[in-house]
């Protein structure tokens, strides 16, 4: 989809020389819309309480010759452009108004961040194995519960929880928030990963355009926006000096819930955790914990046990259980396409829970004493 | 008097040019040929004495003596007739037209003088279209010689058309135009044609076959219709690519086979019994002639009744399976014979058939079954990608299953097959795919072979569903088509008693 003029308007309006964030804030207060900002005569622009230079830059800028090369290279890299007036902005941005871009590259998926409930998972770069391990359970576990999960695509925790969304298989979604351009993968290392990601229907996301370079100041600033974006910020392993803490710091502000994880008092890299926890954040120990936080809030949080069993899974569960029927029969009794029938048969016919005989019929297995433990109660492990 | 003009004869798959040199020479009436010729090309003089006689010319009354080179290989075809033929009017000067040093005579002779056709000639055209000579073969065989592009050939019905042509001076060539373009095949329903209804997975499991060439097994008990679920399948099987008709059809042309159907390019379907011989299969003879195995190059090969084959049958069939090339050792020459086909396979779980079917039915022990099924199990079945169990006659399938044939292209898909790189489908994979391997792994204790084959039998299933990438939808399906009936390929059968 080609980005509305009015995207344009906005990103571009960011490389007037002089127009920071807090003016850009400001303009777009006061005009409501970026086409009026370039618009805008000197005395309205410096009514609205940005400088009379950046005003003359604003006026020395050649509009048509860098949208044209914005939409080119938006093109050619296949990144999209959308403001805050589209649909598909993320909700929580449009509350924080004060931090919020008004504008956000992207490339995948949008659309599970307005539906689904999303939690930040962050924590450092230099990050113990078990911290690692943790990330990626808790990645995991969080998108079987039907929760999207986002963070930066940084070395550590951040690539960690990546990869255990993705390892749902492509049921679960997650999105980065990268510091650079879409173009410039950073840290060169995960561009498998954002494939990745964008292959299992998650998406990538950026204020920056494609082609620019991933600048350590803006790592900081993307915090931000994970924050923003998260209706909670959990804190896997951070030392005491850490980027998750400014996370973190920035989703207080936000008053979104923010969580950790405890650590050993004598592993340092832990010590910014801990003391998270000390100043009030939720401690977490298990799934649940993050989940109870958001009772109040209008999202479908399926329970451990509904994610035990995908929902195609407990469909087929459940018809086994009535009468045998073949896998011919199953795809139209169960409403499934037949990809989706023979996945899901494969699947629990491999583990045992359902087995198919030499006539076709599908019976209950070896393990379907289980199947109703997992329907019922939850799996007592994963 | 001498003369010489240019023959051929089949050495292999290809034809070998031979010099044919005649000398009329004196002495009391005779005729005799060296150069390694065999019984028929002996007999060529009878048949050359007869036509010279029915059709008017005069056949020399003294010593004839005809020399084939090169003398290293037999010649076993009696298609040097025609150039011994002419070759003796030339000497005899009963041609007058003598410049025929760019010419290539092919073709037998009855005993009143008719050009006939014999096996070879696709050969023969591709050996005059590569040495660039001008064809003379005998005018029947006009639409496999105008299969081979821009050779220059003339027909000829009988002896004496030939040489009034030939006397009149140079001949006009016909330059062939090549195949004509393989319309799209209509492919009529395989499905309604054999009255299958329902077997919705039959149907599915065969589709998957035909787009990806995929070695496959049918177990079942008798009287289920294998046989048939092999027929559809041949149905369903794209036609052959423009440059795998040349290919196929000089394969026919060598044996004797009509290469009509060839040339519309409909693909190899070779059945042959249980009975076969070995080199019935691999081929065989001097110089060889291709087997079983090389008639189905590029199409498919059916063996009914899998564990009635000879062990020996069984043991050559690894081979071209994995290296899609038979090669025969004869003295010092080496023929390699191409043997590309997809192999398909039925056979009855146990000797009397009802094994795990109809186990009430079933009398045979542990033991027996494992005797009948051994020369099947390990490394052939090794090589079968797909397997099915069929349990019931599939006419009689309830009508449940009311949705009919997938709606793919088998063709389009394919191509897409044959596009993608089989050592990087894993770059294929999504996650969820890794993910269900890596369960089949840890429960199924999957061999590297099998992955392989798995995965490969999932790149052809996401093809067919138009997918760039595997799914563990894709694997998850090709995995129901690879479980089945793998107690009777992979040798893990149990008395029925006992299960
Ligand atoms: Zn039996």
């Amino acid at each position: 989809m080609p980005p509305s003029p009015e995207a344009i308007s906005l990103a571009l309006l960011m490389e007037v020389p002089g127009v920071g964030p807090l003016s850009f804030r400001r303009l777009l207060t006061h005009f409501g819309s970026a086409g009026k900002v370039w618009a805008a005569s000197r005395q309205e622009w410096c009514q609205a309480g940005a400088t009379p230079a950046a005003w003359e830059a604003k006026e020395a800028f050649d509009y048509t010759a860098a949208a044209g090369k914005l939409r080119a290279e938006l093109e050619e890299t296949g990144v999209s452009l959308i403001s805050w007036k589209d649909p598909l902005f993320p909700p929580n941005l449009l509350h924080l108004p004060a931090v919020a871009p008004g504008f956000l590259y992207y490339k995948g998926d949008l659309r599970p961040l307005q539906e689904k409930l999303t939690v930040a998972v962050v924590g450092t770069r230099r990050a113990t194995q078990e911290g690692l391990n943790l990330a990626a359970r808790f990645g995991l576990e969080l998108v079987q519960a039907g929760v999207a999960v986002i963070s930066g695509l940084a070395r550590g925790i951040d690539g960690a929880a990546h990869r255990g969304a993705l390892k749902a298989g492509g049921r679960g979604y997650t999105a980065a928030v990268l510091g650079g351009g879409l173009a410039r993968i950073y840290p060169p290392e995960h561009g498998k990963l954002a494939r990745e990601i964008l292959r299992s229907g998650g998406a990538l996301i950026s204020e920056y355009r494609p082609s620019h370079p991933p600048l350590a100041p803006q790592f900081k600033a993307r915090n931000r926006i994970i924050a923003g974006i998260a209706h909670g910020v959990l804190v896997v392993e951070a030392p005491k000096k850490s980027g998750a803490l400014l996370t973190a710091g920035y989703g207080l502000e936000a008053g979104k819930e923010v969580f950790a994880l405890p650590g050993s008092l004598a592993n340092p890299n832990w010590t910014g955790s801990n003391n998270l926890l000390k100043a009030g954040a939720k401690l977490v120990t298990e799934l649940d914990d993050i989940l109870s936080e958001f009772q109040h809030l209008p999202f479908e949080v399926p329970s451990l046990a509904d994610a035990f069993f995908s929902a195609s899974e407990r469909k087929i569960l459940a018809a086994v259980a009535e009468k045998p029927c073949s896998l011919e029969d199953l795809p139209a009794l169960v409403g499934l396409s037949w990809g989706e029938a023979a996945y899901t048969v494969s699947n629990l016919q491999v583990k045992k829970y359902i087995s198919v005989n030499s006539e076709g019929r599908i019976l209950p297995g070896p393990l379907w004493s289980r199947v109703n433990l997992g329907l019922q109660k939850g799996p007592t492990s994963l | 008097m001498y003369a010489s003009v240019w023959g051929c004869a089949l050495d292999g798959l290809s034809a070998q040019l031979v010099k044919v040199e005649v000398d009329v020479g004196r002495g009391l009436p005779a005729f005799e040929v060296v150069g390694l010729p065999n019984r028929t090309v002996k007999e060529s003089r009878d048949r050359i004495r007869s036509a010279f006689r029915n059709t008017g010319f005069q056949f020399p009354p003294t010593r004839v003596t005809v020399n084939l080179a090169p003398a290293d290989f037999p010649k076993t075809s009696s298609t040097l007739d025609l150039p011994i033929a002419v070759a003796i009017l030339l000497a005899t000067d009963q041609i007058n037209w003598t410049d025929l040093g760019d010419c290539l005579f092919w073709g037998e002779l009855s005993l009143d003088g008719q050009i006939q056709s014999c096996r070879g000639i696709i050969n023969a055209a591709l050996l005059a279209g590569k040495e660039g000579m001008s064809l003379i073969y005998p005018k029947s065989d006009r639409p496999a010689v105008e299969s081979v592009s821009g050779l220059s050939a003339q027909g000829f019905a009988d002896l004496s058309e030939l040489v009034s042509v030939f006397n009149q001076g140079k001949p006009k060539w016909r330059i062939s135009k090549g195949l004509r373009k393989v319309g799209v095949f209509q492919i009529p329903d395989p499905w309604q044609q054999l009255k299958i209804s329902g077997g919705l997975l039959a149907k599915r499991f065969l589709t998957v076959a035909a787009a990806g060439r995929h070695n496959l097994a049918l177990v079942g008990p008798p009287g289920v219709g294998k046989t048939m679920l092999v027929q559809a399948l041949k149905e369903l099987l794209p036609p052959l690519r423009q440059a795998e008709i040349l290919e196929v059809a000089r394969i026919y042309s060598a044996v004797g086979l009509e290469v009509k159907a060839v040339l519309k390019g409909e693909p190899p379907f070779r059945a042959p019994h249980h009975t076969v011989t070995l080199t019935g299969l691999l081929g065989g003879g001097l110089p060889p002639k291709p087997g079983e195995m090389t008639l189905a190059h590029k199409g498919l090969l059916f063996l009914d009744e899998l564990p009635e084959f000879s062990r020996k049958a069984l043991a050559v069939l690894r081979e071209p399976l994995e290296s899609k090339v038979i090669r025969l050792s004869r003295g010092n020459k080496c023929y390699y014979f191409p043997s590309d086909f997809q192999l398909a396979c039925a056979f009855n779980p146990c000797p009397c058939g009802f094994h795990r079917f109809q186990p009430e039915k079933c009398r045979c022990t542990y033991r027996e079954i494992n005797a009948y099924l051994r020369p099947v199990i390990g490394p052939l079945a090794d090589r079968i990608h797909l397997r099915l169990a069929v349990a019931r006659p599939l006419w009689e399938e309830q009508a449940s299953s009311r949705r009919e044939a997938f709606p793919v292209s088998i063709e389009a898909a394919r191509a897409e097959v044959e596009n993608r790189d089989q050592a990087r489908l894993e770059s294929r994979l999504v996650q969820e795919g890794r993910h269900f391997l890596r369960l089949l792994f840890k429960e199924e204790q999957l061999s590297a072979r099998a992955y392989y084959q798995l995965l490969s039998v999932a790149s052809t299933i996401s093809a067919l569903e138009g997918s760039e990438l595997i799914s563990g939808e894709h694997l998850g399906e090709a995995w129901q088509y690879r479980w089945q009936a793998a107690e009777y390929l992979e040798g893990a059968v149990e008395d029925a008693a006992l299960s």
